[in-house]
């Protein structure tokens, strides 16, 4: 018995392993004049970011409010709401660190707020160290890590960062897209690639 | 009639904090009376109201304003106007949410809308006075009569830390109602022209 478990393991692997196309990055490998790449989104500090979010999780889909802002350096907070005001999550994050805040109970499960934790912690990380740089056309890709997880953002030719992906060797597991200009973002649209967890946002005025 | 009782009593809800003192037991009792004989007989309630809400790291409260209706029957439609259009309906089985046209139906069975359901009903209706689900106590200052509820429930103390319902002075409806949770932060709901006992459309808790 053990022999047939062991062997349907293995093909099992061997079929993913193979059906895996490694996650590349196509396009012309550059010098960087530069060490760290900014993400300049929600730098201002006297600004309260306030978005209109549709999350859609596990089949239910909530709406509600996204409120971002920056503390300080590389320190911002993020809470999203109900209409109704009642608070879903509050995040705080300091450089790579995760406070939480408050989870509504009905989240409350290790699992779903480290995810949740992780992916409105790309949102707002605006200091990311530059590994390479790659040219796609007037386009061009920096490759990053955040906390051993690797990341590509890409800007387009007005220097606006258009998307982020994180991607492990084997295949994409967050999509960001963001839609604005450089430093002002109208809205954005979120996908995780892994979980069935995904939402947009639209600026309120 | 228990949902509109509670809902009456939230729009009493007019808040002076500061300088409150707590009533004595002769003015409690006098009150409740007084909000029962007022609650009485109202069959609906509709009503403008203004919403703040308050997160301790902005600059600025989040406002929102709309309409808010509510039966005899228990039936009750939060429907926001400014700045984006979005109602949430709860009937007896079911809540029905429309965003900006988006219509959703959620099984009434999810906690977290059950007890929102009951609290804001309750908060409005005057159902929220039970002492076997809140620690109540009751404050007045010179133009308002404040009635601080606390969950007994271990679930509702997860949501909601406090109920702060408020009365004008004279006026025996309530006014203001704020929800405190967990951390601090609060929402401020200001209740306006408020109509008792005009039929309400049975369209009103379809869409």
């Amino acid at each position: 018995m053990n022999r047939l478990v062991r062997a349907f393991l293995l093909i099992n692997f061997i079929l993913i392993f193979c059906s895996c196309t490694g996650y590349k990055i196509i396009g012309k490998e550059v010098i960087s004049q530069k060490e760290w790449q900014e993400v300049y989104y929600f730098s201002d500090k006297n600004v309260d970011y306030l978005f209109r979010i549709q999350l859609q999780a596990f089949g239910n889909t909530f709406g509600g409010i996204l409120a971002i802002k920056k503390l300080g350096n590389q320190h911002h907070r993020v809470a999203v709401l109900t209409d109704f005001g009642n608070t879903f999550f509050d995040f705080e994050f300091i450089g790579t660190e995760i406070k939480v805040h408050y989870v509504m109970p009905d989240f409350n499960k290790k699992v779903i707020v480290k995810k949740l934790a992780h992916y409105f912690q790309l949102l707002v990380y605006e200091r990311y160290p530059i590994k390479t740089v790659v040219k796609q056309g007037t386009n061009r890709v920096v490759v990053s890590k955040l906390e051993g997880k690797r990341i590509f953002l890409k800007y387009n030719s007005t220097q606006q960062l258009i998307n982020l992906y994180e991607a492990s060797t084997v295949r994409k597991k967050i999509k960001i897209e963001y839609f604005g200009r450089p430093h002002h973002l109208d809205s954005l649209s979120f996908q995780s690639l892994i979980l069935p967890i995904s939402f947009t946002a639209i600026r309120k005025e | 009639m228990k949902y509109i009782t509670l809902l009456y009593f939230s729009f009493l809800f007019f808040g002076v904090f500061a300088q409150s003192t707590p009533m004595t037991p002769n003015e409690i009792k006098l009150f409740k009376v007084t909000v029962n004989q007022k609650t009485e007989h109202i069959t609906s309630i509709q009503t403008d109201f203004k919403q703040q809400k308050h997160l301790s790291f902005l600059a600025n409260d989040i406002t929102s304003s709309g309409k808010m209706f509510l039966t005899q029957d228990g039936k009750l439609k939060w429907a926001y106007i400014k700045p984006n259009k979005y109602s949430i309906i709860f009937t007896k089985n079911q809540i029905i949410i429309n965003d900006n046209g988006e219509k959703s139906i959620v099984k009434g069975n999810q906690k977290m809308f059950q007890k929102l359901s009951h609290v804001i009903a309750g908060s409005v209706s005057g159902k929220l006075f039970d002492d076997n689900e809140f620690k109540i106590s009751y404050f007045k200052s010179n133009t308002t009569y404040r009635v601080k509820l606390l969950p007994k429930d271990k679930v509702l103390m997860s949501y909601i830390k406090a109920v702060n319902l408020y009365f004008k002075k004279g006026n025996g409806t309530v006014q203001k109602v704020k929800l405190v949770e967990p951390s601090g932060d609060y929402t401020l709901i200001q209740f306006l022209n408020k109509k008792l006992n005009e039929p309400i459309s049975p369209s009103i808790f379809t869409h």
